[in-house]
């Protein structure tokens, strides 16, 4: 059945004939390792073509959507991570493998007479490799990718004379935005995938009639001798290390769930950014220049190195393909290769050295995964990516603190107390009593003359408990409430204090319901009222400056903080 | 004559072996990537609201008028990533009796989807896709190849204001559906 379909493709097509004559090839010396990498990347690069495919089906080229659609695909979509993250990790797979291929094909002398051409070809593959890496990292519109390539573009726009102009053709405009993610999705998926499988077939086509590059060190005879079909010996060898990449890049994927995501980009933020791995020899390198030589290395280095690969089979044109003939040329290679590895390392090293960059490391990642649990629960605003922040319950308090409570009551500047994660826990709570005066307490103030609590012991935790409980937590130990209820009212604390919210005017404020919320809103609209501060009020009031959903927001904010641990530093 | 024997079985194990491995990468790779491309199958990538939805006051609607067309406006939508506020998710056509009673078709034509309208000149709901035709009730009507009359969604008033819950059904199918 299945030969009888076969031949009447066979009879219309003439499939069976092309096909022996695509894999029908003799291999000169025999069927190498040496000679793999070319058909290992052809394997990428159709794993890369169907990932590509894949992922455009949920992809979405806008800069207020791309990074809600890629943190869908990795967060939600089923297998969406292990998809990505081939595609990420393939990319570099290849450029690894397309590096190896050229290692090899120089040390065979393969870009010598007839061969220069398709020498050449295979730079100008390579630097388009590059090209798909340039234009896939911004794809995400994440902070790395976005900060990364503006570096990039940024380089461009320093080129002399025409730099204004190629940076705005780069990235569509002034500046970067929708325009700029339309442009290099379409280079990243149509341009650059025509081009490259163009070349390929170019690439093969030549390969085809000049045949594999054979060992220089056997003669032409033993070459006859030792010859091997392509199908099965070589390909099978070129299998092999097709499964043997695939399988490292589906054990590394797993290790890393994945490509890595950040937060979404936000021109708002400062970001230490670096860019892919292989750009990182470039990066470094810039670091040791500055001014005009930062500019003339940044855009020379690719030049020079393009430039001498491209001209080295027009300055090595003697016959001799035995590498101990062309050593200052491979030394030129070498020296490269063994440069762009230094440099790579010590940009690892200074990054890993760096406890500043971990901790920025550190705080990206917090980031990444705070935007991304939210755009999984709650999806993305269309205002974009960053706009996923003000999902977050508390948001809209934070804000309301930041703008306006933030300057007297956080940081240096302070005038007030301190009010900071674990604002108005039992430990704050107990702290402020040991020593109110204290600069994080009412030392900035003219409050500073309550006394400080000396009660020791249980007597003193049941005190505690007491102005904890005002808060409203419903988890109190009841029994140390009333044994401190007792203690207020018998002992010094209500020389000064209340504790039942009616009563007005004494010397230090009503303690009762300290810290509820009907307490906080009631104080942040008139903390002068008599039950608390009265006359010596500093807190400016806010009577009318919030609605009562700003004022819900605020109070929940500051009610969110007594659950966290205050930072120590 | 042993030597060509054994090279013949070398190069059938050689080929077996490299389609072996070629297939068994195909396959590997085709499990994730059907599941990729599945995903959306089955689930909800866009959601409908499920609570009620104000669309109008019970005053703004003349009794025993030309049925109303009303575009429903939803918060909280998620359509794949994005959550959306205040976005027309579809439209329905409502009436009021003179008697007071308020009801509401959806504007999806059970056909196969298009957006039903209302004719002054007939009296009655026309599709213009395929020109099904319903009644003012919603029953379908004879012509048009509509296999159920319009679908009703459910009508409840709350302090005067009129809210629909909006709901999909499979389209040309008999029986009422919810997708
Ligand atoms: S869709 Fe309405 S008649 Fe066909």
């Amino acid at each position: 059945m299945l030969k009888r379909v076969g031949d009447w493709f066979d009879e219309r097509t003439g499939y069976r004939q092309a096909l022996e004559k695509a894999l029908d090839e003799d291999v000169l010396g025999g069927a190498r390792f040496a000679y793999v990498f070319g058909s290992v990347l052809v394997f990428l690069l159709l794993l890369q073509m169907t990932t590509g495919i894949f992922l455009a089906m949920y992809y979405s080229p806008s800069s207020s959507d791309a990074w809600a659609s890629v943190a869908f695909v990795q967060d939600q979509v089923s297998a969406g991570w292990f998809v990505r993250g081939l595609h990420s990790h393939g990319a570099s797979a290849m450029v690894i493998v397309a590096g190896l291929h050229l290692l090899q094909a120089a040390l065979f002398g393969a870009y010598k007479k007839p061969r220069e051409l398709n020498w050449i070809i295979g730079v100008l593959m390579l630097g388009i490799l590059l090209g798909f890496a340039l234009t896939g990292y911004l794809l995400p519109w994440d902070q790395t990718g976005y900060w990364a390539t503006q570096v990039a573009t940024g380089i461009a726009g320093t080129s002399p004379v025409i730099g204004q102009q190629v940076q705005q053709a780069m990235q569509a405009g002034n500046g970067y935005g929708n325009l700029t993610i339309t442009r290099f999705f379409a280079l990243h998926v149509f341009v650059l995938p025509a081009a490259l499988v163009g070349l390929t077939f170019v690439h093969i086509a030549l390969f085809r009639k000049h045949h594999q590059t054979p060992p220089w060190w056997l003669d032409e005879k033993q070459l006859k001798a030792r010859s091997q079909p392509f199908w099965p010996d070589q390909m099978f060898k070129d299998m092999v290390a097709m499964a043997l990449v695939f399988a490292i890049i589906v054990a590394f994927n797993f290790h890393t769930h994945g490509a890595s995501l950040d937060a979404p980009a936000d021109p708002s933020t400062a970001f230490d950014a670096r860019p892919e791995w292989y750009f990182r020899a470039l990066f470094q390198g810039l670091k040791y220049f500055h001014g005009i030589f930062e500019v003339i290395v940044a855009l020379g280095a690719p030049v020079v190195v393009g430039g001498v690969l491209l001209a080295l089979p027009f300055v090595d044109k003697g016959p001799d393909r035995s590498p101990s003939k062309r050593v200052p040329y491979l030394a030129v290679l070498g020296v490269g290769v063994a440069l762009v590895a230094a440099l790579t390392l010590i940009s690892m090293r200074e990054d890993a050295d760096n406890p500043e960059f971990a901790k920025a490391q550190a705080k990206a990642h917090a980031s990444a995964t705070k935007a991304r649990e939210l755009a999984k629960e709650f999806g993305v605003p269309p205002a974009g990516g960053a706009a996923v922040f003000t999902l977050e319950p508390g948001y809209r308090g934070r804000q309301l603190f930041l703008r306006d409570c933030d300057g007297c009551h956080v940081g240096n500047a302070r005038k007030g107390p301190e009010i900071i994660e674990g604002y108005n826990s039992r430990r704050w709570i107990a702290d402020l009593m040991r020593n109110p005066a204290a600069p994080r307490f009412f030392g900035l103030t003219k409050l500073d003359d309550m006394k400080p609590v000396t009660i020791e012991g249980q007597d003193f935790d049941a005190l505690v408990e007491l102005v904890y409980s005002q808060t409203g937590d419903p988890l109190v130990d009841k029994a140390l409430v009333a044994k401190g209820q007792t203690l207020f009212d018998e002992g010094s604390c209500s020389d000064c204090h209340s504790i039942d919210w009616e009563t007005e005017g004494e010397v230090g404020p009503n303690l009762g319901k300290r810290g509820s919320p009907a307490m906080l809103q009631a104080f942040i609209v008139q903390p002068g009222h008599p039950r608390w501060f009265g006359e010596r009020n500093e807190m400016p009031a806010n009577a009318g400056k919030y609605s009562d959903d700003e004022l819900h927001a605020l109070v929940d904010y500051l009610i969110g903080l007594r659950s966290l641990s205050p930072v120590t530093e | 004559m042993a030597d060509t024997k054994k090279l013949e079985n070398r190069r059938r194990f050689l080929k077996i072996a490299t389609l072996g491995m070629g297939g068994a990468v195909t396959a590997l790779m085709s499990v994730p990537l059907l599941r990729f491309f599945l995903h959306p199958v089955g689930r909800r990538m866009v959601s409908t609201p499920e609570a009620p939805i104000d669309v109008a006051g019970v005053a703004d609607i003349v009794a025993g008028a030309a049925p109303v067309r009303l575009p429903i406006i939803a918060s909280g939508v998620r359509d794949a990533w994005n959550r959306l506020e205040d976005v027309a998710v579809g439209s329905c056509w409502l009436q009021k009796d003179e008697a007071g009673t308020v009801k509401a078709f959806s504007a999806v034509c059970p056909h196969l989807g298009c957006s039903v309208d209302f004719s002054q000149a007939s009296n009655d709901f026309r599709c213009p896709c395929h020109n099904s035709a319903f009644a003012k009730d919603g029953t379908k009507k004879d012509d048009g190849p509509a296999k159920r009359g319009l679908d009703p969604l459910e009508v409840s008033i709350v302090d005067g204001r009129i809210r629909v819950r909006y709901q999909r059904f499979r389209n040309d199918i008999a029986e009422r559906e919810p997708v």
